[in-house]
């Protein structure tokens, strides 16, 4: 029992988040990060190859195999999951804490899944135990915020169980590999992946209810869903072209969304989307090179996004509202929370000497060696988004901006500053010094970022990014935040849907009734003719036998209960 | 959207806007000094960076005003009666 626990990766914290809710406070964290490091350890000693299998009535399971690029997604999830412990050293929700723990195993135990049903069972275990961070959030909305993600989350798991299914039909069998993405099954696949990757038309739930949840929950959300579902896209449909336009769009329109939306935790969903697309671009082209710039660009970003997350959450704590209409010169009360978020900001621009610009510049530059043009150029252009949504509004204008009332804060507590500042380290460190980072990656393909040139390019296009920002506000054209719902793609589910389905059973319900209500006025002529009948001069008084007046009489109240059931 | 009524000063202060013009001017004049490797042949184009990232921050604030036109709604708005999936 203690072997299959130590030898599948990530059932440790899955299993060991059972006793969590019964540990008082300070027992609980330490214990939790003493798994995640048992965990860590074991885990990164995992060579390449399959480890464990199992049998179930007559189907081969594979529970453990690594690949080439599991190594660096299983210990960033490690490392998230740690950063997450530390971040929620004040929170004293015992569910969030057992959740987020068990959360972050189901994810990693998914990646070390060798088949498709295997996968299936963490993947739906990624939803059940996320859905309890969304619910821990105190909004009027979160309940219903909450269903919504449970219902894209599990039917992302449903629609893997039904590729596995078919994948298992055709006699491929279940193991986890490189599937045609034009079959019934690859089609089911990439859209159970594709769900949880976030591409577009699916992307709502991100932005819906990612930003609900607790300060916390959103923290440890936004690590492990999104990379699992990148991972996956990597193994089975590394090299499918059209990935690389999914992922243009998925990397470029979420940036007009962000310029418009006020909760910063929002426009930070909208940005995970944007980054996201990044990372879809590259298992598109499905170079060696392309692959390496989404693996490493996942594993940067999952530490920057969360680090940003993190800083805004910390905002949200202190001041109780993470909208950019009511924040300004936090700097002055949050320094340190102001210099880790310029940190993680820098990082997801991709400014040289910081995580994004050694990671983000793999995948840009297998685009450009490929020749995609557009493709590139819309790359570079989201980047210019991020320096909108993220630098400009998410981090210079709250911070360092002018406050549109005085807001008073303190600076975050011990655990948020210990957790935001080790990430901010990491972005630092990757930047400075992405040798290691380069040396975990999965193919020896190398792109050189440190060419003046090159850096000079990046240089140019950010600072003279930022010199339109001055320009329009100085021309006072800089739009200000406002307070207003911004309509996603889950409208589609929340309006377009209801709606289509009563524009549908609309004329038949009417059609429905009135047939009802001509068959009732029927009856009523019936029991009025045969109130007459029976009357002592009437039709069956004389005439007809007591039976058969009887069965007359009984037809009619059997059919008169017909049509009271169904109305 | 509406415009900002914020007075000139408020949003970019003076300092730091020197600083950023200072470094813009000194990132144009490194180009003379550099050359950039170019995959493209509009990337080859001088300055290119420079002027693609000053367009594209304009181009993005101009797009988010239709997303803003189009696509907000009242805070409350899936709070209404119709209700919510």
């Amino acid at each position: 029992m203690l072997e299959m626990l130590l030898s599948i990766p990530g059932l440790l914290l899955i299993v060991g988040a059972l006793l969590v809710p019964v540990l008082p406070h300070a027992p609980r964290q330490a214990y939790m990060l003493a798994l995640i490091g048992v965990s860590g350890y074991l885990t990164f000693g995992i060579e390449t190859g399959v480890h464990t299998t199992a049998s179930l009535g007559g189907l081969d399971l594979i529970l453990v195999r690594a690949e080439a690029m599991t190594k660096p997604f299983a210990l960033v999830f490690h490392i998230a999951a740690a950063l997450n412990v530390f971040y929620a050293l004040h929170d004293l929700n015992k569910t969030t804490s057992a959740a987020g723990l068990a959360y972050a195993g189901a994810a990693i135990a998914a990646l070390f899944a060798g088949d498709f049903l295997t996968l299936f069972l963490y993947w739906e275990l990624t939803a059940i135990t996320s859905v309890f961070l969304v619910l821990a959030g105190t909004s009027a909305r979160t309940m219903n915020a909450a269903m919504r993600y449970l219902l894209m989350q599990v039917g992302s798991g449903v629609v893997l169980l039904a590729g596995a299914v078919l994948l298992w039909r055709d006699g491929t069998g279940l193991t986890i590999q490189a599937v045609d993405a034009l079959t019934p099954a690859g089609l089911c696949l990439l859209l159970a992946f594709g769900i949880k990757a976030a591409f577009p038309l699916v992307n709502g739930w991100l932005q819906d209810a990612y930003p609900e949840a607790s300060v916390t929950g959103t923290v440890m959300l936004s690590a492990f869903t999104t990379k699992l579902a990148i991972y996956m896209l990597a193994l089975c449909f590394a090299g499918f072209t059209p990935l690389i336009y999914i992922g243009a769009v998925m990397a470029v329109l979420p940036v007009f969304f962000a310029a418009v939306e006020n909760d910063l935790r929002r426009v930070l969903a909208y940005s995970l989307n944007n980054q996201l697309g990044f990372m879809v671009i590259g298992i598109g082209v499905g170079t060696q090179l392309a692959l390496n710039g989404t693996v490493a660009h996942a594993f940067a970003s999952t530490i920057y996004q969360g680090l940003l997350f993190m800083a805004l959450g910390a905002v949200l704590h202190r001041t109780g509202t993470a909208k950019a209409s009511q924040l300004g010169a936090l700097a002055k009360s949050m320094p340190l929370t102001a210099i880790f978020c310029t940190v993680g900001a820098l990082s997801i621009i991709s400014f040289p000497l910081f995580s994004g610009f050694v990671t983000k510049s793999l995948t840009l530059g297998a685009v450009a060696k490929e020749g995609y043009f557009f493709v590139w150029l819309a790359m570079v252009f989201a980047t210019v988004g991020a320096v909108q949504h993220i630098f400009v509004k998410a981090v210079y204008l709250p911070f360092f901006g002018p406050a549109p009332k005085r807001v008073k804060a303190k600076e975050a507590p011990l655990g948020m500053l210990l957790a935001m500042g080790a990430a901010a380290a990491l972005c630092l460190g990757i930047g400075v010094y992405p040798e290691p980072l380069y040396a975990l990656l999965p193919y020896d393909a190398r792109y050189e970022v440190w060419k003046a040139g090159y850096v000079l390019g990046e240089l140019q296009l950010l600072f003279f990014a930022g010199l339109g920002f001055v320009f329009l506000s100085l021309r006072g054209v800089y739009p200000t935040a406002m307070d207003t719902t911004v309509l996603n793609t889950d409208y589609l589910f929340r309006r377009t849907l209801p709606r289509a389905t009563m524009a549908i059973a609309g004329p038949v319900l009417r059609v429905w009734f009135v047939v009802l209500a001509a068959l009732k006025r029927s009856v009523l002529q019936m029991l009025k003719i045969s109130e007459q009948a029976s009357r002592e001069s009437g039709l069956v008084s004389g005439i007809a036998s007591i039976g058969s007046a009887a069965g007359i009489f009984l037809a009619m109240f059997a059919l008169m209960l017909i049509l009271r059931q169904v109305m | 959207m509406a415009k900002s009524k914020n007075p000139k000063s408020k949003l970019t202060p003076a300092l730091g806007l020197r600083l950023l013009a200072a470094v813009a001017g000194l990132l144009v004049l490194a180009e003379i000094l550099v050359h950039r490797h170019a995959y493209f042949a509009l990337e080859a184009m001088p300055l290119f960076f420079a002027g693609f990232g000053f367009l594209a921050f304009l181009a993005i604030i101009l797009g988010s005003r239709l997303v803003a036109k189009l696509a907000t709604r009242p805070v409350d708005y899936y709070d209404t009666p119709e209700g919510d999936a």
